[in-house]
């Protein structure tokens, strides 16, 4: 970088997160950990996670693994964001992004100790999200998606359909 | 008994795996006396007789809001599965639904099936229901109560004969013991009043009331964080089950909710039944297979 100033107001940006997704924890039964490195000459991010969750109990066990990467976009990365006590140019603020996800089902007959059908979903959704980072390197993300998701089983026969959620990460800026 | 409209039309269930053929077959009336007494068929694009079948019993509180289109993609899969699918419309609150009407008109259904079993190349001992929240409740009693007086079918189809109860139940975030929701009007309409006012309908309406020997076997699938039908629900069914010897398999879904479940990412909570799941799909085939089986 050529400008001097521009040089040390990046050096002061936190241009790393680590987070956790708040409904992997719902049910206290998994968790997805993410990874987020911006770059903030282009108002761009990099994110993937990792999760791993029991998905199934009562008379089956059930083990879901996957993981995920993003691309997203602070596009008003410049202006101070809301709530935020990071500097204008941070990863804070609105963002959008297009993720992919892949995971993994597999499901156990505890009554008869038998494995049953494993699954793979294919999922892709589009992300609208805004940060706030509103104590010292704290950061809370809200997101809504829309997507697309694939499940192929042995069994069954492939089925998709669309859909919508929201997501909730908390993480730590550093 | 009137088909409305006729539309058979093949489709793929899914690019990415290959193509199974099904067959639709729309607005099939099984009550001339309702309009909304209807189904559609899916069927596996093939001349096999004696195929087994599923009833596919929609959800929404027995209230008019949802119909049968959201189990269309449910049905489709089961078809390209192996499963002569019947995807059925059932009165609803206000209009007509209250208990035991909704009951019957699945009966009339069944019946119905049951008299055109050869045309629809399926065996008439070989049918389930598969229904999710209200649904799983409808779903419930056709596996326990159908020869109950109370929800005796007076259509055409039923011949004032008791029905047979249905070969097997998956029952996703069904009702079974109606005293444990909470009185919202949706449940108060479907009933006839608050428990305080009927309570004699609220154990006629209880799937778990009619428990008896000889119960088909049941697969009940329940988010353990159900909000609206606690996993309860499908606790107490599986116990009285259990205790006349009927195979129960109970399929708990951890953290999963009603209307909310986690996505391929895990990372947000997305709009899903818990019977969309990927384990609830493989243990709902598996245990089609086992018990009305013969599918693939």
């Amino acid at each position: 970088m050529s400008d001097p100033l521009a040089a040390v107001v990046t050096a002061a940006l936190h241009l790393n997160t680590v987070s956790v997704a708040i409904p992997a924890l719902d049910g206290l039964g998994g968790i997805s950990v993410g990874y987020e490195r911006f770059l903030p000459a282009r108002k761009l991010s990099i994110a993937a996670s990792v999760q791993l969750r029991e998905s199934a109990a009562g008379d089956y066990t059930g083990v879901r693994t996957g993981t995920g990467v993003e691309l997203r976009w602070y596009w008003r990365a410049n202006h101070q964001a809301w709530l935020s006590r990071q500097p204008a140019g941070s990863m804070a603020g609105w963002f959008t992004g297009g993720r992919v996800d892949v995971s993994f089902d597999a499901t156990h007959d505890s009554i008869d100790d038998r494995w049953l059908d494993t699954a793979v979903e294919l999922g892709a959704s589009a992300e609208l999200g805004y940060r706030i980072a509103p104590w010292r390197n704290l950061e809370i993300t809200p997101s809504w998606n829309l997507g697309w998701r694939h499940e192929f089983a042995q069994r069954l026969p492939g089925w998709s359909r669309k859909t919508v959620g929201v997501g909730l990460t908390v993480g730590w800026l550093f | 008994m009137v088909v409305s409209k006729v539309s058979a039309l093949v489709v793929c269930t899914a690019v990415l795996t290959g193509c199974a053929e099904v067959v639709v077959e729309s607005d099939v009336s099984y009550d001339d006396r309702f309009g909304v007494a209807k189904f559609d068929t899916y069927s596996p694009a093939d001349d096999a007789t004696s195929r087994p079948a599923v009833l596919v019993i929609h959800g929404g509180g027995w209230r008019e809001g949802l119909e049968r289109d959201g189990m269309a993609d449910h049905a489709h899969r089961l078809a390209a599965a192996g499963y002569v699918a019947f995807n059925l419309s059932y009165r609803l609150t206000p209009s007509g639904g209250q208990f035991p009407h909704a009951v019957q008109d699945c009966l009339c259904a069944l019946a119905y099936i049951r008299a055109h079993a050869s045309e629809y190349g399926i065996d008439p001992a070989r049918i389930a229901t598969f229904g999710y929240s209200a649904g799983g409740h409808l779903a419930s009693m056709l596996g326990t109560a159908a020869a109950d007086p109370i929800v005796a079918p007076d259509c055409a189809a039923a011949s004032g004969a008791p029905a047979m109860p249905v070969a097997a139940v998956v029952s996703g975030a069904g009702p079974q013991q109606m005293t444990l929701l909470p009185e919202t009007t949706a449940v108060t309409d479907f009933v006839g009043g608050t428990q305080a006012d009927v309570p004699a309908l609220y154990a006629q309406a209880s799937p778990i009331s009619y428990v008896a020997a000889g119960a088909p076997p049941f697969l009940l699938i329940a988010g353990d964080a159900d909000w609206f039908v606690d996993i309860e629900h499908a606790r107490l069914m599986q116990h009285a089950l259990d205790d006349v010897g009927t195979e129960t398999h109970l399929l708990s879904i951890p953290g999963g909710g009603h209307l909310l479940n986690r996505g391929a990412s895990g990372a947000s909570w997305e709009l899903e039944l818990s019977i969309d799941t990927p384990e609830a799909w493989a243990a709902t085939i598996d245990f089609l297979d086992r018990t009305i089986g013969g599918a693939r």
